[in-house]
């Protein structure tokens, strides 16, 4: 689904983040990449966004060059992603709406897109996330956790295969974040997205990523990666298994800070 | 402000002006009720033939200083390198009183509709192409990088953020300069012109010593004045439906 070769990325400032970075991502996998803050985890997924050009090197996601966002790639930030002048339901159909505005060309919508059922759709996603009722709200009037709900229902109308998320339940309170991380391993299962989410908390790259890649300081240049095949499951976030991984984890991120001291 | 206040507002003015009217007991000052009659009678004819006239060339300057004024902003609050080019120059001109230019405009543009059109339009772009600018800047990245995400290219950023994002900057700045905008057409449609409520008021009636005849200019300018200032209240209510919610 994803390969990266022989990356690197250095920005304007001079700060080499990735140096020969390779990795690959399977199709229909769940990975969660996690690092201390700087360590280039947001440019990793901004690179697999095609939001950012890597300065050697390449991205290849789904056997193509990624040389601009991809149509079927959903990314979701952590918040401040809608448009604060749109409904919710605006905003769950801004794709639509872009689509519509460029026509199947093959760059910025695909070409076997159908536009005709658009309504249907995002109607049927805000009813499945629960957001139906606030459909005429404005972003600022809704909780975090709807805001979210309405970037996921956004992403999800236009049908992706590969999900990408930032931080995405990094500003909701506890529940709410669980809330969301069972919902979108669920949508997860349902749409057969292979998705990879950043995130600086163990606890979430546990319970989410089936793979962990383990990013430090920068520059980046081998993949250290902690297999978990247990993520997801029912209950998980109780057992035992869970608070190991989350050790391992804290540990192998320690080490590699006391490397770097 | 509601219609009702305004009318309150409207009725005071009357009452005080008539006192003042009766104290003053001069030609220059008539009573509102004398201007009242020569308004209703001219407002059909004459008179609002020039109201008309000014109107339009306020609409018209309005209309070229958005369209000028709203891109010029974005590409200056989008693009910091064309921001950090330009914005010492807008620094020093943003603050000179346009009007001192209309001679220059004058022998440049004529004496028609076009040089006042241009002066207006020259003090409202300021106005709006700096309000625009601060809020193109203001734009977080993580919103412009989320609609490129979902397909947007250059054409549909524009459209379905940068736009709608001017709007209310647009009407903040029309809603301050549009006043400033009317005084300043009233100065430029004293000179070599005859058409406008400027000349009516200058021209046309103080020059003849028809006084009232001159109130009644005054009080078309001030419908003038007030008519755009509701105008751009009620854009505002219909197209940033989210600024009062909430």
């Amino acid at each position: 689904m994803i390969q990266i070769q022989d990356l690197t990325f250095i920005y304007p400032n001079g700060s080499r983040i990735f140096d020969s970075f390779s990795w690959v991502v399977e199709r229909g996998e769940a990975w969660a990449v996690i690092g201390p803050s700087g360590c280039g985890k947001t440019t990793l997924l901004y690179l697999l966004a095609g939001l950012r050009r890597p300065n050697t090197g390449q991205v290849l996601v789904d056997g193509e060059p990624l040389v601009r966002p991809r149509p079927r790639t959903g990314l979701i930030l952590q918040d401040y992603g809608l448009l604060p002048w749109a409904t919710v339901w605006d905003n769950a159909e801004l794709g639509l709406q872009i689509r519509a505005f460029y026509g199947p060309d093959g760059v910025h919508t695909p070409l076997d897109e159908k536009l005709d059922d658009d309504r249907a759709r995002v109607g049927r996603w805000l009813e499945r996330l629960g957001i139906d009722h606030v459909a005429r709200q404005y972003p600022h009037q809704i909780s975090g956790g709807q805001r979210q709900r309405t970037a996921i229902a956004r992403t999800l109308v236009l049908r992706p295969d590969l999900l990408l998320m930032d931080e995405p339940f990094g500003a909701l309170d506890a529940l709410t974040r669980e809330d969301l991380q069972n919902l979108t391993l669920e949508l997860r299962a349902e749409q057969h997205l292979t998705t990879v989410i950043v995130t600086h908390n163990i606890e979430e790259a546990v319970f989410m990523g089936e793979k962990i890649l383990v990013l430090g300081q920068p520059p980046n240049r081998t993949v250290t990666v902690v297999q978990n095949p247990q993520a997801g499951g029912a209950g998980y976030r109780q057992q035992d298994a869970f608070f190991a991984r989350c050790n391992e984890l804290r540990e192998l991120m320690g080490e590699d800070a006391h490397e770097m001291a | 402000m509601k219609w009702r206040d305004a009318a309150l507002g409207f009725a005071a003015t009357l009452a005080i002006w008539e006192a003042l009217s009766l104290l003053i007991a001069r030609p220059v000052f008539p009573p509102p009720t004398k201007v009242l009659v020569v308004f209703v009678a001219q407002i059909t004819g004459d008179l609002g033939w020039h109201l008309l006239v000014s109107a339009g060339r306020v609409v018209a300057a309005i209309t070229v200083a958005v369209l000028a004024a709203v891109p010029s902003g974005v590409g200056l609050g989008q693009i910091s390198a064309l921001n950090r080019l330009f914005s010492p120059l807008i620094y020093i001109v943003h603050p000179i009183p346009k009007i001192v230019f209309l001679p220059v405009i004058l022998v440049l543009f004529g004496s028609g509709d076009g040089s006042k059109v241009f002066l207006i339009a020259l003090i409202l772009f300021f106005q709006i192409l700096v309000v625009v600018r601060d809020e193109a800047a203001d734009l977080r990245p993580e919103l412009i990088l989320s609609v490129r995400s979902v397909g947007a290219g250059r054409r549909a950023l524009f459209r379905y953020v940068y736009l709608p994002a001017s709007i209310p900057a647009v009407l903040t700045a029309l809603r301050v300069s549009v006043g400033t905008a009317v005084a300043v057409l009233f100065i430029a449609e004293t000179y070599a012109t005859t058409s406008g409520l400027g000349y009516y008021i200058i021209v046309e009636s103080w020059g003849a010593l028809r006084y009232a005849q001159m109130y009644a200019g005054v009080l078309a300018m001030s419908l003038l004045g007030l008519t755009l200032y509701f105008a751009v209240d009620g854009l505002d209510r219909r197209l940033c439906p989210w600024r009062e919610t909430g």
